[in-house]
């Protein structure tokens, strides 16, 4: 992953997760406070698909892959990777 | 005959084909082929008195079966792009669904069997999942074992194909076998205390002319927590059943009562059916909107998914008034909570207060027996 592919990855979870300070507490389970509910991993998974033409279906991924920003930039390199 | 964790004499049935599971669990062999032949058994001694509900039991099988088989075939031969045969091949998979669920002009609620909602649930969970590319290969007999699978036929919890598949292909070491028999005897055991203690006790008193049925609003109570313990202690046992079978299936209820808003609420009550949900409409559904930018505006992609999601979820249970009206009053509140918790710098400021959430439990609390109510049929049907 390079280093164009993450600030992109960056600013698609600071869009859908509503909040910049997200990137800070990169650790953080964004499940557990509220700020990636349903929809918002949708909008990730769509924006993954625009930005980087990774097709990922809604059951795809476990919500425990990508509860927080660490996690979901090893979800993306995983599927750059492959892709 | 016997009915599904519903009398003395199907926990003696139970009991007995448990000891064979039991002893194939903590000698670490596969409980599979075993579980298989004992669902099959199971569904012949529990209809043996109604051959008609047996016969489109085994239709209904037999046709999910070979569409299964059908669509993974043509996915391997025609790649995943065809829209026009995934949307077929769902239609023709709800089918059975379709004809005996509608109350009104057309109904066939005689070709109704023994689970069809759930187990169409989870038939097409496994044709949707085949388009996705998630699931590769069609195998009758794990199949059949989880469309089948005694424990959790008559209603639920919806399990999901991969991972049923999983635990059915796999024994687990013997230490963690002995833990899921002794969870799965214990969840038995709290199960039947939770619907023939606690729910048969409610039912008692909701009789006519008992106690709770005086007035609407004794009855909505009532009626809310007799539904709790009698569905909540049958999918107890359900998943108690599962666990000496070494299945994980999954738990329906983690403590409803306490939830602190509807959509919470959701994540805790008949959780197999309100995830699959989410999973396979309120996604899929809103992945299509954001796709085809059809809303500007977030906001209105989430409410028209809320809304949808749960009107198919009130349909879901049947076409009467009652339950179409249920689903859409829980549209409309996830989709009121939804504008509540983006829209009001109140909420940001006092979520996490004690007094809120405390305030949040009560009126959600008093939201869902309200739902209750309708689901109850007595606001339609008096």
């Amino acid at each position: 992953m390079n280093e164009q592919q993450r600030a992109t990855t960056s600013a698609l979870i600071t869009q859908v997760c509503g909040s910049d300070a997200v990137l800070a507490e990169p650790d953080l389970d964004l499940l557990e406070a509220g700020l990636l509910d349903s929809l918002a991993l949708v909008e990730l998974l769509v924006g993954l698909d625009e930005e980087f033409g990774l097709e990922i279906s809604p059951t795809e991924v476990e919500r425990e892959e990508v509860s927080s920003v660490n996690k979901i930039m090893a979800f993306v390199e995983a599927g750059l990777s492959r892709s | 005959m016997i009915t599904h964790f519903g009398d003395i004499g199907f926990f003696v049935y139970l009991t007995v084909v448990m000891i064979p599971a039991v002893w194939l669990g903590l000698t670490q062999r596969r409980i599979a082929p075993y579980g298989l032949a004992v669902s099959i058994l199971t569904i012949v001694v529990m209809l043996a008195d109604s051959k008609r509900q047996l016969a489109l039991l085994g239709m209904f099988f037999v046709g999910e079966a070979a569409l299964a088989w059908a669509h993974l075939r043509f996915l391997k031969a025609n790649g995943r792009g065809h829209k026009v045969e995934r949307r077929l091949v769902i239609a023709v998979g709800l089918l059975p669904l379709a004809l005996t669920k509608p109350s009104g002009l057309v109904e066939f609620p005689s070709l109704g069997f023994i689970g069809i909602s759930y187990l169409t649930f989870r038939a097409i969970q496994v044709l949707l999942e085949m388009s996705d590319g998630l699931i590769t290969e069609f195998r009758l007999t794990a199949y059949a074992y989880l469309l089948l699978f005694f424990p959790t036929l008559s209603a639920g919890p919806i399990d999901r194909s991969r991972r049923f598949d999983q635990d059915a292909d796999n024994p687990p070491p013997r230490d963690v076998y002995q833990r899921l028999l002794g969870q799965g005897v214990w969840w038995m055991v709290l199960g039947a205390g939770y619907k023939f203690g606690l729910g048969s006790l409610f039912e008692y008193a909701l009789a006519d002319g008992r106690l709770l049925s005086r007035n609407l609003v004794t009855y909505m109570y009532g009626y809310g927590f007799q539904l709790f313990f009698d569905f909540g202690g049958y999918s107890l046992m359900a998943v108690g059943a599962s666990r000496v079978f070494g299945i994980r299936t999954p738990l329906n209820f983690r403590y409803p009562f306490v939830a602190e808003s509807i959509k919470d609420f959701w994540n805790r009550w008949h959780i197999t059916l309100s995830f699959w949900l989410r999973d396979y409409v309120f996604s899929r559904l809103t992945m299509a909107l954001i796709k085809r930018k059809v809303f500007k505006n977030r906001s209105t992609t989430a409410q028209v998914g809320f809304l949808v999601n749960m009107t198919v979820m009130g349909v879901w249970h049947g076409t009467q008034a009652q339950y179409i009206l249920y689903g859409l009053y829980h549209g409309v509140l996830m989709l009121l909570t939804d504008l509540y918790e983006t829209r009001l710098p109140f909420y940001k400021r006092f979520k996490s207060a004690m007094w809120y959430r405390l305030l949040s439990i009560v009126v959600t609390f008093h939201l869902v027996m309200f739902g209750f109510l309708i689901f109850s049929g007595r606001l339609t049907t008096a």
